[in-house]
């Protein structure tokens, strides 16, 4: 069973050059959890996840301390600092070394990682461009419905 | 025919003799002491005195006690003139004297006071760098020759044995006290008792070169013997129960003999075990072919520093190899004596084995109360367990010695078996195993081990839960493969069918770790109900897996894992452990190599299981006894082997001296090893009396009872009965003229247990004048106790009683003091020995009470008792204290707390015989408390981090037993303070040297306490309470506050205060300022207070604690609910405690101050 046989063609993507704002909306229209990043010549760039976006709002300890030391204060600056986010660039978040599987490779491969690196969804490149996503649930699909 | 016995020289005669020559010729042993007769310790007794030209050092040395007491001894030796030890100025036959007074001196110069000093004087460093020399070696340091081989002097010559710590002393004592002297002449004894080891090496190398495989067998005999009694007799001397005549006192040696182990410079060998001559020599001889790991590597460090002697002898020794030679011979009985040398010296139960155990308790204490085991300060705080680590590396020593051995164990067929008696029952029988040419030896108390099989139709029941052929190819993980080696057939074997690992494999009942394992795989909810009930031992792997089954889960999975995988069935299924048996015979006299037969005495075990919710009702057998039982109902076909080994129990062996008087009490099967007892005795010529205290169920279970009648009717017993569910009594009738033709009678009685019978008036005199000493009047004689736990404490509350009726004393209460003297003396004495087994049973787990974390944290003091926690059960020791043959100071070290860990540490855990006894001692379990999954975040280094209210609780409880920790170390730390450090006996006063001691202990106080009590686990504790109980308060508010308190001038004098009176004590020392005997009071009134304060200040800590653990007890899943007030309040209160204990010590310290002038 080979990757092109069962991967989404039309993966839920966003410009490397988009906002916050517009990665956010694109999660949650979409309802994936995984972005894939391209350019403006739809290059693969990376990968955007939501727990990377929720990772960046979450306070660290000097954070917490700054905005007064407290519990209470660390959920008051999680919710600042996520609006504060909103208009920024998504480029510093996104993972640029991200694991890819090409249409020709064995779905079993992409099964194998994606459990090893509990990884839900997977890019697939061809030639540098990006050509579809395979996900868990497309091979469970596959392999139950037998496509 | 060819004669090869002289055509072969044995190279470690050649050394042998040539050393005797060079020694005899010299007169003197400074090539290294070593002959037949003496082994390595000096044939002639070391010298007594220098001569007039040096006797300045003798003078130093004997003021040694003195000057350690009153901290006077570096300006004494500051003040000592230089003499030479060149040639011209020392006779050679003097070296042997000077290197160790020199040595001695050099290291007590070295490390009597605090900081240690530039440098040795010259009149020490000089004299001794010129004997080195002369001796030959590479630079001066401690050996082990000189402190402990050449450190010793007679008492009485001409009494027979003579070498024995009784009859020794040291020739110089440096503290003088009686740890000192125990440590280092029960290695002086040791050395001694085993010379014959020296002779017998040798001769094994002859009889290796001429292939004389009898010989060889008779000499590795020797070796064993020797071995076995230096192991179970010399070696205990070093007894840390302090009711023992022997007793080293962990602290004592602590803070005064440990400092010599440490060598003055980094690289120079210290006089450490691995130093001893004897043990490399067991090394050479047995073969041990890796050195690899750290104490390997030292041991051949040590070898090049050895005397020339010894250094050339052992290379000689090393130069035909036995262990190869055995194996080629292929003699089964010489390789199982070669086996059982090799046991005694690595095994568990042998020399290192034991070894290892005793130096794990020191070690604890060491590192704990030890003083500065660096050069730079203290050892650093003990919460990492750092005495772990040395323990980590004797052990690898000792199994890096097995490395190369090929694996062993002996085989035996069933001879026969039956009833113990005509007249009793099935259940219990006597069987004779066939051990004929298998090398096997033993004792009368010694253990045999064997290793279980499941039956076949255990084995399918579990292959159908497991919904499995029993083909399916397993492959082993480590653990299994080590099992199997000693399986015949299956040797070396990396897979195995999935039915035979079911055969070899513990099946039943079922353990607590695979119980969590399981339910971590299935979530089940029955099985968690199980688990919080303890019932999972009602349990058998199929059952539980039938139950899981049912619920969803598929068994294939365990037998599909990969070995390294938890959920593999190489995890959910360890292999089987041996399972213990008294040995219930004598070796025939006339076995003048090994046995022919091994007698067993086993009682098969049957069990119903109840319906309840926790479990369901079954019939189920006990693995080992169903096992024999199963191989007897075979037709014999000589094919059914039983794997198993001999275990030598350190104690419960006869008498050394056969007149003693011997009392026996077994409890139902606990009659087993007592049969081998009184064959043994009956042999004995000059054997003392014997008495037997049986209780069995009925007459049915009187088991050997024609036996015992005919040494009844010989007059070589005396037997008392208690039925305790017959209504009968029991005695014996005499017909006739005492031909034995008497017989026990019968008469109505009432049924009873064995206390009644100990109790008895008559009985109860006999027992008080056969227990107490001859000295104090009495028979010595010498106590056993074999059945199971319960039995074992129906035993021991009964002599009390006994006790307490006879003993002298003015009134009840001095009575009872009195009583319990006794009896722990006559444990101390090894007079008192217990084989205790569990049979299990489900009435065994009818629940006693449960106690909290909170209840078990105040339980480690005088005042309230001590107990501990060990795998989830709650045991009271507070008269085990007394009786622990590893000392009291252990089990206070971990007393208030989960000892689980320092349990296992010892390999408590997986001897029976050890968690037998520990259930004396229950009184019931830690209960589980249920937090619902309730949860919370809190802040911590990384941010926001996820917490559940068990994670908090458990926090809460880790951070009470460290308090509790600490006040357990901090209370052993000042305990050298009534003890006697110094041969003057110096318990009453505050001695210079104590003044300094208590200022070291409130040193390392300050140092890492109370960076325990403030460190990040109570940062931790504060974020996770506030994260669940108090979102608008600050992480950092309890650091904040307690910062604050610590910026406070009391603050200040307190920190500084430990080199505050260190420059005031030194001061005081000077001969000018010396006689201010009021200043000398202030300072030790301050240091008292200072111990007060350092003690009070925990006490504050883990009553705050404790109370913030007490609303987890409380309130479960709500803790962080109704309880969030007082769980936040408890914190609070930290600073509090810090700043009182600040306030409390600063005014004295601002006093003495103006006793300092750099200030």
């Amino acid at each position: 069973m080979l990757i092109r046989e069962i991967m989404t063609i039309y993966p839920v993507r966003v410009e490397i050059t988009s906002t916050m704002r517009r990665a956010a909306e694109i999660i949650s229209l979409a309802e994936a959890s995984d972005l894939m990043v391209i350019d403006d010549e739809r290059n693969f760039v990376g990968v955007l996840s939501e727990g990377d976006i929720l990772r960046a709002v979450l306070p660290n300890f000097d954070e917490i301390l700054a905005a007064g030391g407290s519990l209470a204060d660390a959920f008051d600056f999680f919710a600042r600092k996520g609006q504060e986010l909103s208009g920024r660039p998504i480029a510093p978040l996104v993972i640029r070394n991200a694991i890819v599987v090409k249409p020709e490779d064995e779905a079993a491969m992409a099964a194998s990682v994606m459990v090893e690196k509990q990884i839900r969804r997977l890019p697939v490149v061809d030639g540098g461009k990006l050509v579809g996503t395979v996900s868990r649930a497309d091979i469970c699909r596959a392999l139950i419905y037998g496509l | 025919m060819v004669d090869h016995t002289s055509a072969i020289p044995a190279p470690s005669r050649a050394v042998l003799l040539r050393a005797e020559a060079t020694n005899r010729e010299h007169g003197h042993e400074n090539a290294g002491a070593l002959s037949e007769a003496s082994g390595f310790v000096p044939a002639q007794p070391p010298l007594g005195s220098m001569p007039p030209s040096h006797r300045a050092w003798d003078e130093a040395a004997e003021c040694l006690p003195d000057r350690i007491r009153t901290l006077t001894l570096r300006r004494a030796l500051d003040a000592m003139p230089l003499l030479s030890a060149e040639a011209d100025a020392l006779p050679d036959r003097y070296l042997g004297r000077a290197s160790l007074l020199l040595s001695q001196l050099a290291h007590t110069y070295y490390w009597i006071e605090s900081a240690p000093p530039e440098s040795v004087p010259a009149c020490i460093q000089t004299p001794w760098e010129q004997v080195t020399r002369r001796l030959g070696r590479p630079a001066p340091f401690l050996s082990y020759h000189d402190i402990f081989l050449y450190n010793w002097q007679i008492r009485d010559p001409a009494l027979p044995d003579p070498m024995r710590l009784e009859n020794l002393d040291l020739l110089i004592p440096s503290a003088g006290n009686q740890a000192e002297r125990v440590f280092l002449l029960a290695q002086v004894e040791m050395t001694a008792q085993a010379a014959p080891i020296t002779g017998a090496a040798v001769r094994a190398q002859e009889a290796v070169l001429r292939g004389d495989v009898p010989a060889l067998r008779d000499e590795l005999l020797i070796v064993i013997e020797r071995l076995q009694h230096i192991t179970n007799h010399s070696f205990l001397k070093i007894d840390t129960n302090p009711h023992s005549r022997t007793y080293v006192d962990p602290v004592v040696w602590s803070k005064t003999v440990a400092r010599y182990a440490i060598p003055i410079k980094e690289g120079i060998p210290g006089p450490s075990g691995s130093a001893a001559p004897l043990f490399q020599l067991l090394d050479v001889f047995l073969g041990r072919a890796e050195y690899d790991s750290v104490l390997g590597k030292d041991t051949l460090h040590f070898r090049r520093w050895y005397p020339r002697h010894h250094a050339e002898f052992l290379e000689a020794v090393a130069a035909v190899s036995v262990r190869e030679f055995v194996e080629r011979s292929g003699d089964p009985c010489l390789k199982g004596i070669f086996h059982s040398a090799l046991d005694a010296y690595i095994g568990d139960k042998g020399f290192l084995g034991a070894h290892r155990l005793k130096v794990y308790g020191f070690l604890e204490t060491a590192y704990k109360v030890g003083r500065s085991m660096t050069t730079g300060g203290f050892a650093g705080s003990f919460k990492e367990r750092p005495w772990e680590g040395v323990d980590e590396a004797l052990e690898t020593a000792r199994r890096e010695r097995y490395e190369g051995m090929p694996a062993h164990c002996y085989y035996a067929t069933i001879k026969s078996s039956g009833k113990t008696d005509e007249a009793a029952d099935d259940r219990v029988k006597h069987v004779v195993l066939n051990t004929d040419g298998a090398g096997v030896r033993y004792e009368p108390g010694d253990r045999v081990g064997i290793m279980p099989e499941n039956s076949d139709e255990l084995v399918d029941k579990t292959l159908r839960a497991l919904h499995a052929t029993g083909e399916e190819p397993i492959r082993l993980d480590g653990a299994w493969q080590a099992a199997m080696r000693l399986e015949r057939g299956y040797e070396g074997m990396s897979v195995l069918p999935l039915r035979i690992l079911l055969t070899y494999g513990k099946i039943r009942p079922v353990l607590r770790p695979v119980a969590k394992t399981l339910h971590a795989m299935t979530a089940s909810s029955r099985l968690k109900e199980i688990i919080d009930a303890r019932a999972e031992d009602q349990w058998e792997l199929w059952d539980l897996l039938e139950v899981l089954g049912e619920a969803g889960f598929d068994p294939r999975r365990l037998w599909k894992a990969e070995p390294w995988e938890a959920e593999s069935v190489c995890k959910v299924v360890p292999p089987e452990v041996h399972r213990m048996y008294s040995v219930s015979c004598a070796m025939e006299p006339s076995a003048d190599d090994d046995a022919d037969e091994l007698h067993l005495t086993v009682g098969s075990l049957r069990y119903e299981t109840r319906d309840a919710p926790g479990s369901r009702a079954d019939t189920r057998y006990g693995t080992a006894s169903h096992f024999i039982s199963r191989i007897i109902a075979k037709p014999a076909d000589g094919d059914d082997r039983i794997a198993l080994r001999i275990v030598r129990p350190p104690r419960f062996r006869l008498p050394q001296d056969p007149a003693r008087p011997v009392v026996m009490f077994a409890g139902g099967a606990g009659i087993s090893p007592f049969r081998g007892f009184l064959q043994e005795r009956a042999r004995q010529a000059g054997a003392g009396e014997n008495w037997l205290f049986f209780g069995a169920r009925s007459r049915r279970q009187f088991f050997y009872r024609q036996e015992i009648e005919r040494l009844v009717a010989r007059g070589r017993l005396e037997v008392r009965v208690a039925f305790s569910a017959d209504d009968a009594s029991v005695r014996y009738e005499r017909r006739g003229d005492d031909d034995g033709g008497g017989g026990f009678v019968f008469d109505p009685g009432r049924k009873g247990q064995i206390d009644a019978v100990i109790e008895d008036e008559e009985n109860a005199r006999q027992l008080w004048d056969l227990i107490r000493t001859e000295a104090d009047g009495g028979r010595e004689a010498y106590l056993y106790v074999c059945g199971q736990t319960g039995f074992a404490v129906t035993v021991m509350n009964a002599l009390k009683n006994v006790l307490r009726r006879f003993a002298p004393g003015p009134d009840e209460a001095a009575r009872d003091r009195q009583a319990k003297d006794i009896l722990y003396r006559l444990v101390a004495d090894d007079r008192y020995m217990q084989d205790i087994f569990t049979t299990y049973s489900p009435a065994s787990r009818e629940a006693t009470g449960t106690y909290h974390a909170s209840d078990v944290a105040l339980h480690n003091d005088p005042e309230h008792g001590y107990w501990m926690v060990v795998s989830g059960k709650v045991y009271d020791v507070t008269e085990f204290l007394n009786l622990h043959p590893g000392g009291e100071m252990i089990l206070m070290e971990n007393a208030g707390l989960d000892a689980t860990l320092a349990y296992r540490a010892v390999q408590h855990h997986v001897n029976s015989e050890v968690d037998a006894m520990l259930g004396m001692y229950e009184i019931g379990s830690i209960a589980r408390l249920d937090f619902s999954g309730a949860w919370g975040v809190a802040v911590g280094p990384q941010g926001l981090f996820y917490v559940s209210v068990e994670e908090a609780f458990l926090t809460w409880v880790r951070f009470l037993y460290f308090v509790v920790e600490m006040e357990n170390a901090l209370a052993g730390d000042f305990r050298f303070r009534d003890r006697v450090l110094t041969r003057e006996p110096d318990n009453a006063e505050l001695s210079p040297l104590k003044t300094l001691l208590l200022i070291e202990s409130h040193q390392r106080f300050l140092a890492y306490y109370f960076v325990g009590a403030f460190g990040e686990d109570l940062q931790k504790l504060w974020a996770i309470t506030t994260g669940l109980c108090a979102p608008r308060e600050s992480v950092q508010r309890l650091q904040q506050e307690i910062d604050a308190v610590n910026a406070s001038p009391e603050a200040r004098v307190v920190r500084e205060s430990p080199e505050l009176l260190k420059r005031i004590h030194r001061r005081l020392l000077c001969p000018e300022t010396g006689s201010d005997v009021a200043a000398q009071a202030r300072i030790q009134a301050v240091c008292l207070q200072a111990e007060q304060e350092d003690k009070r200040f925990l006490a504050e800590m883990k009553s705050v604690i404790r109370d913030g653990v007490k609303v987890f007890e409380e309130h479960g899943a709500g803790a962080v609910g109704a309880g969030r007030e007082r769980l936040l309040e408890s914190l609070r209160r930290v600073p509090g405690v810090l700043e009182r204990y600040h306030t409390a010590l600063a005014p004295g310290l601002v006093a003495l101050q103006r006793m300092d002038p750099q200030d």
